[in-house]
C-alpha cells in the first residue's frame, strides 16, 4: 500500500521540524497511542492501541528516524507487531517546504501488513492508513507545540510570542474583555488568567482551530458573518470561541442565555445585537422573530 | 450582474474571512526580524515640576538598550492642532506645546516622562520601574469652573487655563440676548455632558524601523488616518521627509475617534528605531489606554430656549464649558466649536441661535473627538431642552417638534447656526419612527410594567448631524488647517481585475465589500474581481482617513470620479478597437458596445489592449488603464433621524433598563443596507452606554479612578436591547454622486437625549417632578433625582 499527501501546518519549517523530534509530540499526535519513549538518534518505542475493521489490538512498534536532513528531510521507518492481530511495517519519506509562515509537509508511505490485518482486505486497510494519516496530522497541526516558558508567562503571551498563533487577542489587563478566549480541555478560558506553565499537557483550542477540515468556516462562524456579527474583528475570536462554548453547553439558548452568557466579552462595535442574533442563528433557531430590522 | 452584489444590496462581507478564522492582522500580531520593545514611564501624578530623571540603574538592567527621556526631544517639534480658533475678542487659540515626552512638567497621570527600550517587553517593563523620577507634586487643576481662576495653571508659559473663548455667531449675539429677554417663555437647563473614553477593544499600539541604507521609516501603527499621521511627523514633530517615512495602519481593531490622531509614542519609536538599527515595537496595555487615548466629551452646559406664546421656538442660546484636557489633541478645538455651534439650531426654523464655548485645559488627559465629535453634544443639549420645554408649556414633545422642524419645500435652508441644509424630511421621519416604535401598543406597554411594579416612560428625540467635513475652502475660512476632500486611485490591471486605493481607512466599517459593489456596479463587473487597498501611504496617493462617517461620501465619492475617468478613457480603447467612434460607445453589463449595433468588445478586453497597446494611436491614447481622482465635497451632508426610547425604571432601586430602542434614520442612499444597519447598532450602543453606564471620573487629585473594566462600566449584552432600525426615508444626498450621506455616528447622537427623555418620563409618570438627571443616569443618579424631587 502507497500512500501519498501533503498538508499546510499552521506554524514555520523550525517549528515543525522540532515537533517531528519531539516525543511528547508525536505521542499526543499518533492515534491511539499510549506510551511512547525513546529519542530521535535511537529510535522511539510506542503502544498504540487501534481498532481496524473488526480487528482491535495492542500494538508494539519502534520508528527510526534515519536520512534526517534538518529542517527539510527525513526518513521515518517502523514496525508494529498486534500479536493475533498481525503485524505492520513501513516507511515514510518525510519533506517539508517553507510558504511563509507556515510549512507544507508532503510525505509518501510504503506500507505492508500481515496477519489478521492482511486478511481485512486492502480498501479497508487503506482506508485506515488514510485515517490514520489524517488523524496524525490533524493532531500534529493542533499539537505542534511545546516550549520553555517563564514562570510569569501567560498563556495568551505563549500562544501569541512563542507559537505565533495571533488570532487569541489582548483587550485588557483585567480578564474582562474576552478577547483571549479560549478553550483549555474543552472548557472556555480567558487565556490572561492563566500561566502558560498551567497549561502543560493541556489541549488548548484556540480560533485557529475553528474552522472546518476543508479551511470553509464553521456553523458559528458562519452564522457571524451571514448576521454580520462582527466590524473590527478584534473580539471576534473571543466571541466565537465563547459562543463555541455555550452551545456546547447549552444547544439552543435564549436570546436571555445568550445575553447572559456573553457578560465576560465586550464588543465596542456592534451593540451586540447582530451577535446574539448569529448565535442563536448557530444554534438552528429561526431569528427573524427575535429581531425586527 | 447578480442582483446581490451591485449598490443597494447587503453583500456579505469579504473581511469576515479573516477576522473569523485568527488571520487578521492587526499591528501587534506582526513580528519582525530583530524587534525590540518600548515601554514608558508615565506620570503618576496629575501636575508635577520634573526636577530630575535618573535613569542610570535602568539602563544597566538586564537587556537595555536605550532609555529616553523628554530632554532628548527638545528640539524636536510638538504635536500640533489641526484647526486654529479665535477668541470671541480676536485673539487666537493658546497653543501650548505638546512635546513627544514630557519636559519641565508632567501634565497629568499618565504622561510619559521616559521610555526604555529593551530585548524583551518583560525587560524594559523592569527598567522602566527602575527609572527614579523625582517629580515635584503641585496641586491638580481637575475641575473646569476652579481652572478658570487661573489659581494654578496647567501651562505656566500661557499665563491662563482657557485655550480661548469663542461665540458663534459672534453677531447673533446681541439678538439672541434680546429676544431671550423679551420672549413670552424661556427654558433653562443646565447639564453635563459626561467624559467617555473610546475603547477600542484593540489597544494602541506602534512599530518603527528604519533603513540606514535608504534613510528610510517604517512606522506600522494603529491609526485611522495614517496620511495624517504621516503629515504631522513630517511636517510638525520630527521633520522626517514625507518620502522618505511610509506610514502603514494594517487591521485596526476599533477607533471610534481616538486613533484619528498622532500620539507621542509614535515618534518615539520612530527616534528609537533610528537610534538602535532595530524595529522597536510598543503595544499599550488596557490602563495607558485609559490613561494616553484622547477621551470624548466632558461638556458642561447651561442652554436656554426661548419661544413665543404659541410655542414657536424664537432663540437657542448656549453656555459651554468644555474640556480639552492637558494637551490639545489634533482636532480638540475644532469639537466642540465648529462640529457643536453649527448644529446648535437642530432641525427647527429658529431664527436665532447663539452658542459661547470656552475651552480649559485641566490636568486630565486630552479630550477630542470621539464618535459623533461635537454632534452629540449639540442634540443632547437641544434635545432635553426642547423635552423641558414641552412639559413646561403643556405641551405634547413630538408636536411642538413637528411645529417648529423645518419642512421639506424649505430646502436648501439656512440655518440660524450658519450651515445651509441640503435635503431632508423630518416629518416623514417622525411619522416612520412612530410606526416601527409602535406607539399604539404604548399604552399596553404601560400597564404590564405597572403590573411588575415598573415605571415606564417613553422618550423621543429629532436630530441632524453634519458628516463629510468639507469643502476644504470652507472649512480653511473657518481655521481648518488642513484641506477635507479625500482620494482613490482605480486601476485596472491587465488581466481584467481592479485595485482600488482608496484614502478612507476601514476597521470595521466594511470598506472593502462596500467600495467593489459601487465600482463593480459602475462598470458591469464582478466585484469578486476588485480590491480595496487601504491604510498605506507608500501604495494610495493620499487621504484624510476615517472619521465623522466621511468615507462613503467623501472617499467614495473619489472612488466614482476616477472610476469614471476610467470608463471614459475605456471607451477610447474601445472605440479604436472597434473603429467607431466614441461618443457612439454604450458600457453596459461590462461591455463596450457600439450603439445601434451587435459590435461590443468586453471589459477584459479593452484592459487587456490598454497595456498590450499595439497598434494604439499614441497621440490620442497613452498606454495603461489607470486613473487618479481628488474629490472634495461642496457641502457638508446631513443625516437626520427620529429615535424613541422606551425604559423601565424601578422605583425601589432607581434601576433604568432600555427596553425598546427605534432609530429611524435619513441616511440618503444606502449602497448596503446589512452594514448600515450594524453601523446604527454599535452608535446606538455607545450612546446607551453613555446614558445609562459610562463615565470617566478624576478626583481632586486628578488620580483617574475609572481606568479598567472594573470600574468604567462598558455595556454588555445583557445591558442592551434588540434594536429597531429602519433606513426606508432616505432622501439623497443633493451634491455627491451616490446621493449618501453617513451613517457612523447616528446612532451615538441620537440616543443619549432619547434615553434620558425617556427616564424622566417615567419618573414623571410615577409621580416625580424630576426634570433633569445628569448622564450616566445610574441606579445612583436616578435615586437621587427621585429623593429630591
Amino acid at each position: 500500500m502507497n500512500l501519498s499527501d501533503s498538508r499546510v501546518l499552521d506554524a514555520d519549517v523550525a517549528t515543525v521540524w522540532a515537533a517531528l523530534l519531539n516525543k511528547d509530540v508525536l505521542q499526543t499526535c499518533v492515534p491511539g497511542c499510549k506510551d511512547m519513549t525513546g529519542n530521535p538518534d535511537d529510535g522511539f518505542d510506542a503502544t498504540v492501541v487501534q481498532k481496524v475493521g473488526p480487528v482491535k489490538a495492542t500494538f508494539k512498534g519502534t520508528v527510526i528516524l534515519s536520512e534526517m536532513k534538518e529542517p527539510s528531510s527525513l526518513t521515518l521507518t517502523g514496525e508494529g507487531k498486534g500479536g493475533a492481530a498481525g503485524f505492520a511495517k513501513g516507511g515514510a519519506d518525510v519533506r517539508l517546504e517553507p510558504q511563509g509562515d507556515q510549512t507544507i509537509l508532503h510525505y509518501d508511505v510504503e506500507a505492508k501488513v500481515g496477519g489478521k490485518l492482511a486478511q481485512l482486505g486492502s480498501r479497508i486497510i487503506d482506508g485506515f492508513a488514510k485515517k490514520m494519516a489524517d488523524q496524525f496530522f490533524d493532531n500534529f497541526q493542533q499539537k505542534p507545540v511545546s516550549g520553555e516558558v517563564e514562570g510569569r508567562t501567560l498563556l495568551v503571551q505563549f500562544l501569541r510570542e512563542d507559537l505565533h498563533m495571533t488570532g487569541t487577542h489582548v483587550g485588557c489587563d483585567t480578564s474582562q474583555c474576552g478577547a483571549c478566549q479560549v478553550h483549555v480541555n474543552g472548557q472556555p478560558v480567558k487565556a490572561c488568567t492563566m500561566f502558560a506553565i498551567e497549561a502543560d499537557g493541556a489541549e488548548v483550542g484556540t480560533i485557529e482551530g475553528q474552522a472546518n477540515a476543508d479551511g470553509s468556516l464553521n456553523v458559528i462562524q458562519q452564522a457571524f458573518q451571514d448576521h454580520h456579527g462582527l466590524q473590527c474583528g478584534f473580539c471576534t475570536p473571543g466571541m466565537v470561541m465563547t459562543a463555541a462554548a455555550l452551545l456546547k453547553e447549552n444547544p439552543t439558548p435564549t436570546e436571555a442565555e445568550v445575553r447572559s452568557y456573553l457578560k465576560g466579552n465586550i464588543c465596542r462595535c456592534t451593540g451586540y445585537h447582530n451577535i446574539v442574533k448569529a448565535i442563536m442563528a448557530a444554534s438552528g433557531q429561526d431569528v427573524g422573530a427575535i429581531a425586527a430590522e | 450582474m447578480p442582483k446581490d452584489t451591485g449598490i443597494g444590496a447587503s453583500t456579505k462581507r469579504r473581511e469576515d474571512l479573516r477576522y473569523l478564522t485568527g488571520k487578521g492582522r492587526y499591528t501587534d500580531d506582526i513580528r519582525a526580524y530583530g524587534e525590540c520593545a518600548a515601554v514608558f514611564a508615565r506620570s503618576t501624578v496629575a501636575n508635577g515640576k520634573i526636577i530630575g530623571i535618573d535613569t542610570s540603574e535602568a539602563e544597566k538592567m538586564p537587556g537595555v538598550l536605550a532609555v529616553f527621556t523628554g530632554e532628548d526631544f527638545v528640539d524636536v517639534g510638538g504635536n500640533p492642532a489641526g484647526w486654529l480658533i479665535n477668541s470671541r475678542n480676536g485673539e487666537p487659540m493658546k497653543e501650548p506645546k505638546r512635546p513627544v515626552l514630557a519636559h519641565g512638567k508632567v501634565r497629568h497621570v499618565g504622561d510619559a516622562y521616559a521610555a526604555v527600550i529593551a530585548e524583551t517587553e518583560e525587560q524594559a517593563r523592569d527598567a522602566a520601574e527602575a527609572i527614579i523620577a523625582d517629580i515635584e507634586d503641585l496641586p491638580a487643576i481637575v475641575d473646569m469652573r476652579e481652572a478658570l481662576k487661573d489659581e494654578a495653571l496647567v501651562h505656566d508659559e500661557i499665563g491662563t487655563n482657557q485655550c480661548f473663548d469663542w461665540g458663534w455667531i459672534e453677531d447673533n449675539r446681541a439678538a439672541t440676548d434680546e429676544a431671550i429677554k423679551n420672549a413670552h417663555h424661556v427654558t433653562t437647563l443646565e447639564l453635563v455632558n459626561n467624559r467617555l473614553v473610546p475603547n477600542a477593544m484593540e489597544p494602541r499600539c506602534s512599530i518603527g524601523s528604519y533603513n540606514p541604507a535608504t534613510d528610510d521609516y517604517v512606522l506600522q501603527t494603529t491609526s485611522q488616518n495614517p496620511h495624517l499621521t504621516r503629515l504631522l511627523i513630517s511636517a510638525f514633530v520630527m521633520g522626517i521627509p514625507e518620502n522618505k517615512l511610509t506610514v502603514i495602519a494594517p487591521d485596526v481593531g476599533g477607533g471610534f475617534g481616538s486613533k484619528i490622531y498622532h500620539y507621542g509614542e509614535e515618534a518615539l519609536v520612530l527616534a528609537a528605531a533610528k537610534k538602535l538599527g532595530r524595529t522597536v515595537k510598543w503595544t499599550a496595555d488596557r490602563s495607558e489606554a485609559f490613561l494616553t487615548d484622547a477621551h470624548g466629551r466632558d461638556h458642561v452646559t447651561k442652554i436656554e430656549l426661548a419661544m413665543d406664546k404659541d410655542g414657536n421656538f424664537l432663540a437657542f442660546r448656549t453656555e459651554t464649558m468644555a474640556n480639552v484636557g492637558a494637551y490639545l489633541s489634533n482636532f480638540s478645538t475644532a469639537t466642540p466649536t465648529f462640529l457643536h455651534g453649527t448644529l446648535m439650531a437642530g432641525n427647527y426654523t429658529v431664527p436665532l441661535v447663539y452658542v459661547n464655548v470656552k475651552t480649559v485645559f485641566t490636568n486630565t488627559a486630552p479630550v477630542d473627538a470621539y464618535r459623533g465629535a461635537g454632534r452629540p453634544e449639540a442634540t443632547y443639549s437641544l434635545e432635553r431642552v426642547i423635552d423641558k420645554a414641552a412639559r413646561e408649556i403643556g405641551r405634547d414633545p413630538i408636536e411642538l417638534r413637528r411645529q417648529n422642524f423645518i419642512k421639506p419645500d424649505q430646502y436648501p435652508y439656512a440655518s440660524a447656526a450658519g450651515l445651509e441644509y441640503d435635503a431632508g424630511n423630518y416629518d416623514a421621519l417622525m411619522d416612520k419612527m412612530e410606526e416601527v416604535a409602535d406607539f399604539a401598543g404604548f399604552d399596553a406597554r404601560v400597564k404590564e410594567s405597572d403590573a411588575k411594579g415598573l415605571w415606564r416612560g417613553r422618550g423621543v428625540n429629532a436630530y441632524i448631524e453634519a458628516c463629510g467635513i468639507a469643502p476644504s475652502n470652507l472649512v480653511g475660512q473657518l481655521g481648518s488647517r488642513v484641506g477635507l476632500y479625500d482620494a482613490a486611485t482605480v486601476r485596472v490591471n491587465a488581466t481584467g481585475n481592479l485595485s482600488v486605493m482608496v484614502g478612507a481607512h476601514s476597521h470595521g466599517q466594511g470598506h472593502e465589500t462596500v467600495f467593489p459593489q459601487v465600482v463593480g456596479e459602475m462598470l458591469g463587473i464582478d466585484p469578486a474581481s476588485i480590491d480595496i487597498v487601504h491604510g498605506d501611504t507608500s501604495k494610495i496617493p493620499f487621504g484624510m482617513g476615517t472619521y465623522g462617517s466621511r468615507s462613503l461620501a467623501v472617499c467614495g465619492s473619489a472612488v466614482v470620479r476616477a472610476t469614471e475617468k476610467i470608463i471614459a478613457k475605456a471607451k477610447k480603447i474601445a472605440a479604436h478597437m472597434l473603429e467607431a467612434s466614441e461618443g457612439d460607445i454604450e458600457l453596459k453589463d461590462g461591455n463596450f458596445t457600439v450603439a445601434g449595433t451587435d459590435k461590443s468588445v468586453g471589459f477584459g478586453e479593452v484592459a487587456l489592449k490598454a497595456y498590450i497597446p499595439h497598434n494604439f494611436p499614441i497621440e490620442d491614447i497613452e498606454p495603461g488603464l489607470e486613473e487618479t481622482a481628488f474629490y472634495d465635497p461642496a457641502n457638508f451632508t446631513y443625516p437626520s433621524g427620529a429615535y424613541c426610547c422606551e425604559v423601565e425604571v424601578d422605583p425601589e432601586t432607581g434601576k433604568v433598563r432600555v427596553d425598546r430602542m427605534t432609530a429611524v434614520d435619513d441616511f440618503g442612499n444606502v449602497i448596503n443596507p446589512m452594514i448600515v444597519t450594524g453601523q446604527v447598532h454599535g452608535g446606538l450602543a455607545q450612546g446607551i452606554g453613555q446614558a445609562l453606564l459610562e463615565n470617566t471620573h478624576y478626583n481632586a487629585d486628578g488620580q483617574l479612578e475609572t481606568a479598567s473594566y472594573m470600574d468604567y462600566a462598558m455595556p454588555l449584552a445583557e445591558d442592551l436591547p434588540m434594536y429597531h432600525v429602519d433606513h426606508s426615508q432616505g432622501t439623497p444626498c443633493t451634491h455627491n454622486p451616490l446621493g449618501v450621506k453617513g451613517c457612523g455616528e447616528a446612532g451615538a447622537i441620537g440616543s443619549p437625549p432619547t434615553v434620558v427623555n425617556a427616564v424622566v418620563d417615567a419618573l414623571q409618570r410615577g409621580g416625580k417632578n424630576v426634570t433633569h438627571v445628569d448622564m450616566p443616569v445610574s441606579p445612583h443618579n436616578v435615586w437621587k433625582a427621585m429623593q429630591s424631587a
